[in-house]
């Protein structure tokens, strides 16, 4: 055997080439342009709607952006209410959300008891995984009667007259509307949002949680003064993922806001987002200055959505999945 | 390096103990001749002019303590630092009197060449046949018999023929960790090279294992040239024939392996391998 | 005395404080829980309702006939396997490029930048962007307009997913193969793919488990179909788009029909998801 490995000279073989040397640039040029694709992709997504709605943005300008009117029958397109729409229902999903989710995500690291984490924290999982046409049809045929009867009517009989709540809860108790969506809005997202608090909270380090129960801290005491300062940056970055999700989430809002170009009067009023105006009219638009202010409407959400979802991913860095 | 290890006691002929001192290894043995080599991770400058030849069929082991560029100088025999920008070499290192360092040098058939086992045992996700014969299929157009044939010499030379000839196509994540670690020599071996480097290969191993791994180094010698780099200086008495003592990236000295531990030139290499510091 | 007494005082309302704090983080996962468990419920209670073999045997019916769902199911099937062979082959490469070609340039920082970005951004704009690229140039909606729609949703996580699992191959599996004189793209090829394999598949199927369910990019790019169709440059039926109109229309069978669609989404969503995590526990064991 030995004297198969004699010496170089000898050696029955002389390795030149390793096998497919050849295509590695081939492969190494492949990878590389896969990821261009997707850098491409991103930079096509906003010339193309910009693009796309260039004769919109030339037509109305600025005006764009304070007019509510949308009538495709004359042909005159403004987008104050979509986009209001978008914004105040995110706000008021993430008001809503933002609480119940880091509760949970607490109450998940801190307080459940060992056998339940799991099971909990999965099904929290899961919770995020549900499409949101599912959420829709939820809110729409389950969620929403259910809220005219026992929030929406009662309330709005409650409300004192020339009241601030008289304002607050105008609209049609039919259970669409500005907060339906919300509601709708924030139980889509809690979960994302609680699985990734919860996932940050169990990333600092145990000794440093522990040494503050070493010195007599509480629970509350723990999250308060050490958890949260900890992982501060990131849960913030972590809010405004869940924040990104909410202002363009289209199918959960289109069931249950109530579809109207006005600028809604009350959070029971119906409304429309900038998502859920895009998804009910796009296929159906006829004119083009229609289409084009849609898509206008659509870059204006991408604008929106980029700055926010940019800042949650310099904010939570790169190894956050959710 | 602190002053207060400067102190010696003066030697009998009362000429203070040199700061080097290299043995040459005779012409007609060297296989790898390295010659005033010097590395650079950026610009922390890591091996410093460091000359050794290495012979052909024999053990030569490189000792020292922790960041003395032992690792680094081994990386260099077959330029696997290559793979990380910002790393270079200067000098010569000359296998066989071509200098591997030319940029013209063909990688795939240098490494052929100059195999390399490394710390963490390193199985391919696939059975213990692919593994070995992972290599020889990237060289060599062998037919069924003869593949299986490279790969049986290859197992036996590491010594692993007998416990795995009836499992060689599990997969070879289920041997055990001397196993594993005796299964990537057979893997480097299988490609028949010339110079087989070999960085702490028994660090992670028990101690029968590791006796297990020594003897196959020591039979493996028969056929290549063996570069070890260990800090168990017992490994290095055990195994080598030839040691080099490294000290922050110089090479301090170098010589048999016997003269070195019972007859060290240099204060360093007296300090360490008489175990007062390292 | 005195001080040990203002301690026990102040102790005592710190109690009271975090006892509070412990009921309202309670409160919050029960309510998140009772979320589940309703829409878990109304799904099965109202999808079983429509629920039936004609489902999977009929077409979709015209309103007031009774019908199934056969030709929305596979074409949703048709569109997500399609937008999944392009989505892991642009993923895995694009992943690949990121952890083993370029792991820290400028141009490989903003290229994982802009897929983190893709990962949550609106699928709906996705829809848009496809539109105007791919139906709006061949005047008309197609099956292929929307797998590619479907496909640039699902790409960023298959890459997001190779790259973290790449990353995670410790660094001496490279070296030994570069040991060997291995081609890079053999040790990505033969060696690297395998160990990560397990990752890499456990992100494809979250990816499959998200398309199959987006029903906003449907909308404008493979539209819907009433009629069974495989034509990849024709509109195609498809499981959410049929839920939307279905579940809007005023028809009960149409909104039965809906709801079993959305159960029949939600549920293999669902074990998709648990099957992730089953894989992911027997990877931890091994």
């Amino acid at each position: 055997m030995s004297e198969a490995l004699a010496s170089p000279a000898d050696r029955p073989f002389v390795p030149v080439h390793a096998r497919g040397e050849r295509l590695e640039p081939a492969f190494h040029y492949a990878c590389a342009a896969a990821a261009t694709a997707l850098f491409g992709a991103m930079i096509g997504l906003c010339i193309m709607l910009a693009w796309g709605g260039w004769p919109s943005i030339s037509t109305f300008g600025i005006g764009f952006f304070t007019s509510t009117v949308w009538n495709p029958v004359t042909d005159i397109y403004g987008g104050a209410s979509p986009i209001l729409g978008t914004l105040i229902t995110s706000a008021i999903a993430l008001a809503l959300a933002l609480p119940l989710a880091f509760c949970t995500a607490v109450f998940l690291v801190e307080f459940c008891p060992n056998p339940l984490r799991r099971p909990i924290g999965i099904a929290v999982e899961l919770l995020a995984g549900i499409p949101s046409i599912v959420y829709g049809m939820w809110g729409l045929f389950v969620f929403a009667p259910l809220f005219a009867q026992y929030i929406e009517t009662p309330l709005m009989s409650w409300a004192p007259p020339g009241s601030i709540w008289e304002r607050l809860f105008t609209g049609i108790p039919n259970g669409s509307g500005i907060l339906t969506a919300s509601i709708i809005l924030a139980i889509m997202i809690l979960p994302y949002i609680a699985a990734t608090l919860r996932e940050l909270f169990l990333s600092i380090p145990v000794r440093v949680r522990e040494s503050a129960y070493g010195i007599g801290c509480t629970p509350l005491e723990v999250v308060w003064s050490v958890t949260l300062p900890y992982v501060r940056r990131s849960a913030i970055g972590a809010v405004m993922l869940g924040l990104g999700r909410a202002l363009g989430e289209t199918m959960a809002v289109t069931f249950v806001i109530g579809n109207s170009h006005r600028l809604p009067r009350g959070l029971f009023d119906s409304g429309s987002t900038i998502s859920s105006i895009i998804a009910n009219e796009f296929a159906e638009a006829t004119s083009p200055m229609h289409m084009s202010a849609l898509l206008e409407l659509g870059f204006v959400l991408f604008l929106i959505t980029f700055v926010v979802l940019a800042l949650a991913r310099a904010l939570l860095g790169h190894g956050h999945s959710a | 390096m602190p002053a207060s290890a400067e102190v010696q006691t003066p030697p009998l002929d009362e000429q203070p103990p040199p700061q080097q001192f290299v043995e040459p290894v005779p012409q007609d043995e060297v296989k790898v001749s390295i010659r005033n080599l010097n590395f650079f991770y950026g610009q922390t400058h890591a091996l410093l002019d460091v000359s050794m030849g290495i012979p052909n069929k024999a053990v030569t082991a490189i000792v020292g303590p922790s960041g003395c560029g032992k690792s680094t100088l081994l990386r260099v025999l077959n330029r696997i630092y290559g793979l990380y920008p910002g790393q270079r070499a200067e000098g010569e290192v000359l296998l066989d009197g071509q200098n591997i360092l030319d940029r013209k040098v063909h990688l795939p058939w240098l490494r052929s060449r100059v195999g390399m086992v490394f710390q963490q045992s390193t199985p391919f996700p696939m059975s213990t046949f692919d593994n070995v014969a992972f290599g020889v299929r990237l060289y060599e157009n062998l037919r069924k018999p003869e593949l299986a044939a490279r790969v049986e010499e290859s197992l036996r030379s590491a010594a692993l023929w007998e416990e795995v000839k009836d499992k060689l196509d599990r997969s070879a994540l289920s041997l055990s960790g001397g196993q594993q670690q005796r299964l990537c020599v057979a893997r480097s071996m299988a490609v028949r090279p010339e110079v087989l480097l070999l960085d702490e290969p028994a660090s992670a191993l028990d101690p029968i294992s590791t006796a297990k791994l020594e003897d196959t180094i020591v039979s493996l010698k028969r056929e290549v040239a063996i570069v070890i780099v260990t800090h168990n200086l017992q490994q290095a008495a055990r195994v080598s024939d030839r040691t080099a003592f490294m000290f922050l990236g110089r090479l301090i000295e170098y010589g048999t392996t016997e003269r070195v531990f019972n007859n060290p030139r240099t204060a360093r290499a007296a300090d360490y391998v008489t175990g007062r510091f390292g | 005395m005195s001080a040990a007494t203002a301690i026990f005082d102040r102790s005592g309302r710190r109690r009271v404080y975090n006892g509070v704090f412990v009921l309202l983080c309670m409160l919050a996962t029960a309510i998140a829980l009772v979320a589940l468990a309703a829409i878990l419920f109304s799904l099965l209670r109202n999808g079983f309702g429509g629920f039936g073999l004609s489902v999977f045997t009929e077409d979709t019916p015209p309103p007031g006939a009774s019908g199934g769902l056969r030709n929305a199911i596979l074409g949703s099937v048709l569109l997500c396997f399609a937008a999944m062979i392009a989505a892991v082959i642009l993923g895995m490469l694009a992943g690949t490029w990121l952890a083993e070609y370029s792991r820290d340039g400028w141009y490989s920082r903003t290229v994982r930048f802009v897929n983190d970005v893709l990962l949550s951004a609106p699928s709906i704009l996705v829809g848009l962007f496809v539109y105007v690229i791919a139906v709006r140039p061949l005047h008309g909606f197609s099956a292929l307009a929307g797998a590619l729609a479907l496909a640039l949703i699902a790409a960023p996580i298959v890459t997001r997913a190779t790259e973290d699992v790449l990353r995670l191959q410790p660094r001496t599996l490279r070296e030994s193969g570069v040991g060997l004189g291995t081609p890079f793209w053999i040790i990505i090829w033969r060696i690297l793919w395998k160990a990560a394999a397990g990752g890499i598949i456990t992100g494809a199927l979250l990816a499959f488990a998200r398309i199959s369910g987006e029903t906003a990019p449907l909308l404008f790019t493979a539209l819907n179909n009433q009629f069974f169709s495989v034509n990849l440059l024709r509109p195609i039926a498809n499981l959410p788009v049929t839920i939307f109109n279905f579940a809007l229309s005023p028809y009960e069978d149409w909104q039965k029909l809906a709801w079993a669609g959305a159960l029949l989404i939600a549920f293999a969503v669902l074990a998709i998801n648990v099957l992730v995590r089953i894989l992911a526990m027997r990877g931890k064991h091994v």
